[in-house]
Order: structure tokens, then C-alpha cells, then sequence
């Protein structure tokens, strides 16, 4: 059964690169174009282990609505939250959220969603 | 009805009214000076600004009162020249009081002739050190202002620059480490690696500009040096080049320090570049860590205590002792143009103090550079 992931990321090429890469390492990747479909991804049937999401995403729900929706909808769900800025730079996170930092290489996000789901 | 208590109030007498005139004023220093420029007269007025008496100075030369680098330049009697030729002289600037201050001086100097010929000078100095030194803070005021309003406008930009710049690194850096995954070719693997190399100094460079553009608040978190070294070791490695030999010696039990691991990270990168640009024929770099009993040097009356101490040390050019004590300053940079952006070291110095730890340069010109970051040790 493969790892589930939700990525959500508005800049269409990064989408797509990490999209092919995640699921070359054998995931199983639902990609979201921006905030607002993600959390109607999130309201729906399908369950995802972990989502990865962009912090900065205008026009739409940004990376910790997106964050705040998966711990009511799927709080199964581990969740990663990317940006170019840094931690301190964004408003707290909350506890369930992890910080990854841009630019990331997949290696990194596969690294970390191993760790997140407690199998190193 | 000639009395003569009355004759000694009387004004009607010119010479006296003139007297009673100039030794009334004590705003102003009146006095008169003979064509090359000695003192004549003298009034309180000159008295209170400067703090000679009439018998300390008159018969001398009024060039006594300039700074001795502009009476030595010729100043004052360029000064009488001009009054003399142009029928005036108005200026402001510095002279000096009897006990060796400075007061910034408002000068008039007048021409007084007689007959057409120069007899001599009329001098009025007026002390306007309180009004310029209001002016001088109201201008620093508006100068730490408009400091204010570009430092928030540069941190707008780069916050905007940041996220897009980051994005596109992290584009490329992935579709780098795809094509690495499908081709296997050593000449292609070293070309991809350059190219991950510059992503990644792309990648400090917004971060750097992310520090400068908005006061930065660091998020501590627990860090064990050895293991964060193991984690960066391959990508300093990358950024040194294949030229230079990099040696990472931090062993582990050191006690874990709580530190800003993003900006840690961007300051050894910073060193280790610095180290590289310093060293382009190539050379060694050697990465170490220790604990130290010392006390941090820009702290006045502290006592020793632990620290921790991480040094990356190079064998390159080193550098002059004029340049090390600007080094930690925003922008400064010994690069040529277009080789640094003056921000690294200023990065690792504000990093390190935000820390509570300082930042320590050893550098000699030829004998390579080593810089310490000292944080202090967790108390027990």
C-alpha cells in the first residue's frame, strides 16, 4: 500500500517536478494547484498520510488553512508546510506541522515525510 | 544744575555711549582687530563665549581662536583678505574656547577704513554650538528615517523576491537531482553538480537578503553540532569546489546548544565560502569544534564562562588588520565587485550576537583567516 501524499504547490512547474519525483520513489501523489482545492481535497473521501503544502499561495487559502482544515478533516494526516521564508518569518506554527524549508530537494521531502511517519 | 553723579549716566557722550554699548553686550564677542589681524578690543561678550579676559588676548592674534590644522592652512588671514576685498566676511565654523573645547562659531568679520585706507577689523562672533547641534540631531533624525523607510521598502522586496527566487531554486535543484537519477554519465554528473553548487549559493543569497531585509527574530531549537555537521558536510563540501580540501572535526558529546539551525547553517556556508573566494588557487579548510572557558569580549566587567566554540580555519590570503575591524560591517566587502555581496560575515556576526555568543576573527595577511563562533554553553 503506497504512502499517500497530498502535495499542494501553486507554481505549476515545482508541482509538477516534485509530483514526477515523489512518485518515481514510489508514493502515491494527489496534486493540488492551490489552497482551495486542497481543502476540498481534504473534505473528501480519499485519505492521505501526509500533506505537503505551501505556505504563500495568493488568491487562494493559504498553507496553514490548509494545515488548520487536514487536522479537522484528516488528522491522521501528517503535515508539511514549505516557504521560501523563514520560520520566523511566518506566524507560529501549530504542533502538528512541520517546517520545511526552500528551496528543498525531494530527497530532503522524502527524508522528512520517512521521519514524520516514523519510519526511517 | 551741573552735577557730576548726573554726567557719569549720561549718554549724550558718543565715545561712551560706544563703550557702554559694547561692554553691555554678552551675547556676542565684539571686538576689533588691526589690519594683519590683532586683537584691539576686547568685550564680556567675548569673555563668556570664549573665556579669555581682555589682558589674555589683546595684542595677540586673533588666529588663536582657529582650530590649529585651519590657522595653520592660513585661514584667518584668508578670512580678513576676503573681508577687506568683498566688504564682508560671514561663515560658521569651529574655534576654539580658552580651556581647548570647540563651539561652533557664527563669524562676521567688517572692513573698517578711514579715509580709504584698511585701519582694522570688526569682529562679531556669536556661539550657535546649541542651535547647530539641534540641527545636526534633527538632520540625523531624518536620516535614520529615510534609513528606516528603505530598510522596510528593501524588506517588501526581498520578502516578494524571496518566495519566487526560492521557488525557481527549488525547481531547478529537483529537476537537476531527476536528471541525475536517469543518467548516469560522469561528465553530465559533474556538470550537474555546478549547477546544483550555484543553486545552492542562490539559495543563501535570498536568505541573507531575507536576514537584512527584516529584523530577523531567530527560532532556536536544539542543535547537536556534530550531527547538524553530518547533515551540511556534503553540500559545504559541493560549495568549497573540488580544489579546496574540507576536513570536519566535530566530534560528538558536546552539549547540545539552542540555536536558529537555518541561520547557523547560512553562517558556516558563508565562512566556507569566504574561505573559498579567499583561497582560488585552492587549499585546506578545517572545521572544529570545542568547548572553551572564556568571556565574550564585547561585554565589558563579565567573568569567564563555558562556551562553545565552532572554527573554520583556511590557509588562504588572510587579511589586513585595517579591513578585519570593518569586516563585520553590512556591505563591506574586500571582493571585487561582483564576487561578494558584503553580506556574509555581517550575517555571522549579527547571527552569533543574537545568539548570546560573539563572533572571533584571527586573520594575518598570508597566513590564512580563522573565524570562531562562540556560543555560550547551556548552564546546568
Amino acid at each position: 500500500m503506497p504512502i499517500h501524499v497530498l502535495f499542494v504547490e501553486d507554481e505549476d512547474d515545482l508541482r509538477s517536478v516534485v509530483v514526477e519525483a515523489l512518485t518515481s520513489q514510489g508514493f502515491q501523489v494527489t496534486p493540488a494547484s492551490n489552497g482551495d482545492e486542497a481543502l476540498v481535497l481534504l473534505r473528501g473521501s480519499a485519505k492521505f498520510a501526509v500533506v505537503v503544502t505551501d505556505f504563500n499561495m495568493p488568491d487562494s487559502a493559504d498553507g496553514l488553512e490548509v494545515a488548520a482544515e487536514a487536522a479537522v478533516a484528516q488528522p491522521q494526516a501528517r503535515v508539511m508546510l514549505a516557504s521560501g521564508l523563514q520560520r520566523s518569518q511566518l506566524p507560529p506554527l501549530p504542533e502538528n506541522v512541520r517546517f520545511l524549508p526552500k528551496p528543498y530537494r525531494f530527497r530532503q521531502l522524502v527524508t522528512a515525510i520517512h521521519e514524520d511517519l516514523g519510519c526511517t | 544744575m551741573n552735577q557730576p553723579a548726573k554726567a557719569k549716566t549720561d549718554l549724550r557722550d558718543e565715545s561712551r555711549q560706544f563703550a557702554l554699548l559694547v561692554n553691555s553686550v554678552t551675547d556676542y564677542a565684539l571686538y576689533m582687530l588691526d589690519p594683519s589681524g590683532v586683537i584691539q578690543t576686547w568685550n564680556p561678550g567675548g569673555q563668556r563665549i570664549k573665556g579669555y579676559q581682555a589682558a589674555d588676548v589683546v595684542g595677540t592674534n586673533f588666529s588663536r581662536f582657529y582650530l590649529p590644522e585651519e590657522a595653520q592652512a592660513g585661514l584667518p588671514e584668508r578670512n580678513l583678505r576676503t573681508a577687506a576685498l568683498e566688504g564682508r566676511y560671514v561663515a560658521e565654523g569651529w574655534r576654539l574656547r580658552q580651556d581647548g573645547t570647540r563651539f561652533r562659531a557664527s563669524v562676521v568679520i567688517d572692513p573698517i577704513w578711514e579715509d580709504g585706507e584698511l585701519v582694522g577689523f570688526a569682529k562679531i562672533t556669536r556661539d550657535i554650538t546649541q542651535r547647530h547641534e539641534a540641527q545636526e540631531q534633527l538632520l540625523q533624525a531624518q536620516r535614520d528615517l529615510l534609513q528606516a523607510q528603505k530598510m522596510e521598502a528593501i524588506g517588501k522586496f526581498t520578502l516578494g523576491l524571496a518566495h519566487d527566487f526560492n521557488n525557481l531554486l527549488t525547481i531547478v535543484a529537483n529537476c537537476l537531482d531527476l536528471i541525475s537519477l536517469r543518467v548516469k554519465n560522469g561528465g553530465v554528473a559533474k556538470l550537474i553538480d555546478t549547477a546544483q553548487r550555484a543553486a545552492e549559493r542562490g539559495a543563501l543569497l535570498t536568505r541573507q537578503l531575507l536576514t537584512f531585509g527584516k529584523g530577523q527574530t531567530l527560532v532556536p531549537e536544539a542543535v547537536d553540532l556534530a550531527a547538524l555537521m553530518a547533515e551540511c558536510e556534503a553540500m559545504l563540501r559541493r560549495s568549497a569546489g573540488d580544489a579546496i580540501a574540507l576536513t570536519v572535526e566535530v566530534s560528538r558529546g558536546l552539549p547540545t546548544l539552542s540555536l536558529d539551525k537555518a541561520q547557523l547553517e547560512a553562517a558556516i556556508l558563508n565562512l566556507v565560502c569566504n574561505s573559498r573566494d579567499a583561497m582560488p588557487k585552492g587549499g585546506t579548510i578545517l572545521i572544529t569544534a570545542s568547548a572553551r572557558q572564556t568571556r565574550d569580549p564585547t561585554l565589558p566587567n563579565t567573568s569567564e564562562r563555558p562556551y562553545i566554540c565552532l572554527s573554520i580555519r583556511d590557509d588562504g590570503s588572510g587579511s589586513e588588520a585595517d579591513q578585519q575591524a570593518r569586516v563585520f560591517e553590512p556591505f563591506f566587502t574586500t571582493k571585487p565587485i561582483g564576487r561578494g555581496s558584503g553580506l556574509g560575515l555581517s550575517q555571522v556576526f549579527g547571527f552569533t550576537a543574537q545568539s548570546g555568543g560573539f563572533t572571533e576573527l584571527q586573520s594575518e595577511l598570508g597566513k590564512g583567516t580563522r573565524v570562531s563562533l562562540c556560543f555560550p554553553a547551556p548552564e546546568h
